[in-house]
């Protein structure tokens, strides 16, 4: 009897199935970099912005219970190289400051604030501010100067999602995975793509604690440049930043 | 034998195609967590619970009742039980670094701290 189809025919059956279900997932990838590559010139566009925030961070309890901490930011940022960061959580006000080559860090509760050199362009700023003293804000993933490498950077993959709703808007849902995290950010799809919700999972953590945030934008805002400047209050003291910290204890490290 | 290695063949790709999928599918997934119960109820209590701290150490908080501040060389301090703590910045958080220890002075400190239950 002679055979339906040959031995060749087959294995082309084969490989033509694979290579659709592997070509669907990079035409994925291209969407989802194509998105974050729009936001970024978007982002860069903007001379003068403010990103206000609010959203929780997961923290695991010794007895294993996962409880949310709320938190509300707003980021003022006047390029190339001024910016304020006021993060309020559930126990006191923290404010970041980047301006004429200072990083100034307040926090209210304790009345202290401490000040360092920092490098004037804002991409180098960041990544001493990030590496160097430990400083840790939503919203710095939205300053440098190109957003989404800054996104990608550590990426070990990428996935389009589709569109999601929430806020009266429909959204582009991105996934970015790393070697530590799995990273999600979305994507206004309607007017400005600017990034409007991101959350942020630590892949190892027990409970896979993760922080999530909404983020409104106000482009083009009047920001006057003494709103921007750091003075220490009244009753503040200035005291210094521990960068050594390879003496940890059991308490604090 | 060419129908069987087709109908092998086939099979094959679909287990392929189908593990492939699972695994987009769990990344996509929408996991069978809570999501319309808000909130947990966060149980605490205070208790105090004694340590022994030593030079050079990192604490999150000062020491039960210690809240004398002191100014040495220029450097705000904080000063009990014969010890110097130090107030610096990591990153945006307080932390007190054990500066000095008296002479004489006991390292075995009481904290207060908050307990979840």
């Amino acid at each position: 009897m002679k055979p339906i189809v040959s031995k060749l025919s087959v294995r082309l059956v084969g490989l033509l199935l694979f290579s659709l279900c592997f070509s669907a997932s990079a035409e994925e990838a291209d969407a989802a970099k194509d998105i974050l590559k729009k936001m970024s010139a978007e982002i860069a566009s903007l001379q003068k912005f403010v990103i206000t925030g609010d959203g929780y961070t997961d923290a695991r309890l010794p007895a294993g219970q996962i409880i949310e901490h709320s938190r509300d930011v707003t980021l003022r940022m006047s390029r190339p190289d001024t910016l304020r960061i006021s993060n309020y959580d559930e126990e006191s006000l923290s404010e970041i400051f980047f301006g004429e080559g200072v990083l100034s860090v307040y926090r209210e509760k304790e009345g202290f604030y401490a000040q360092t050199e920092l490098p004037l362009d804002m991409n180098a700023a960041v990544d001493f501010a990030i590496n160097e003293i430990g400083i840790d804000a939503p919203v710095l993933d939205f300053v440098s100067s190109d957003v989404a490498g800054h996104l990608l950077k550590a990426a070990e993959s990428i996935d389009y999602f589709g569109l999601s709703r929430f806020r009266g808007q429909n959204h582009h849902h991105i996934g970015i995975r790393t070697a530590e995290t799995d990273v999600q950010v979305w994507v206004s799809a309607e007017g400005s793509p600017l990034p409007r919700k991101m959350s942020i999972s630590s892949k190892w953590d027990a409970g896979a604690p993760r922080s999530v945030y909404f983020f409104d934008w106000t482009v083009d805002p009047g920001l006057e440049p003494k709103s921007l400047r750091f003075v220490p209050p009244e009753g503040s003291s200035r005291i210094e930043f521990d960068l050594d910290t390879a003496e940890c204890g059991e308490s604090a490290c | 034998m060419l129908r069987r290695d087709f109908f092998r063949a086939v099979l094959v790709t679909l287990v392929g195609a189908g593990l492939v999928s699972a695994e987009v599918e769990a990344k996509r997934g929408r996991p069978a967590s809570p999501r319309s119960v808000g909130g947990t109820r966060r149980r605490t209590r205070r208790r105090r619970t004694r340590r022994r701290i030593r030079r050079g150490q990192r604490l999150y908080s000062l020491p039960y009742g210690c809240s004398t501040r002191r100014l040495r060389g220029g450097v705000n301090y904080y000063y009990c039980g014969g010890i110097w703590y130090q107030p610096a910045y990591q990153g945006t958080t307080v932390v007190y670094i054990v500066e000095t220890v008296d002479a004489g002075a006991s390292t075995d400190v009481e904290f207060e701290e908050e307990e979840y239950y």
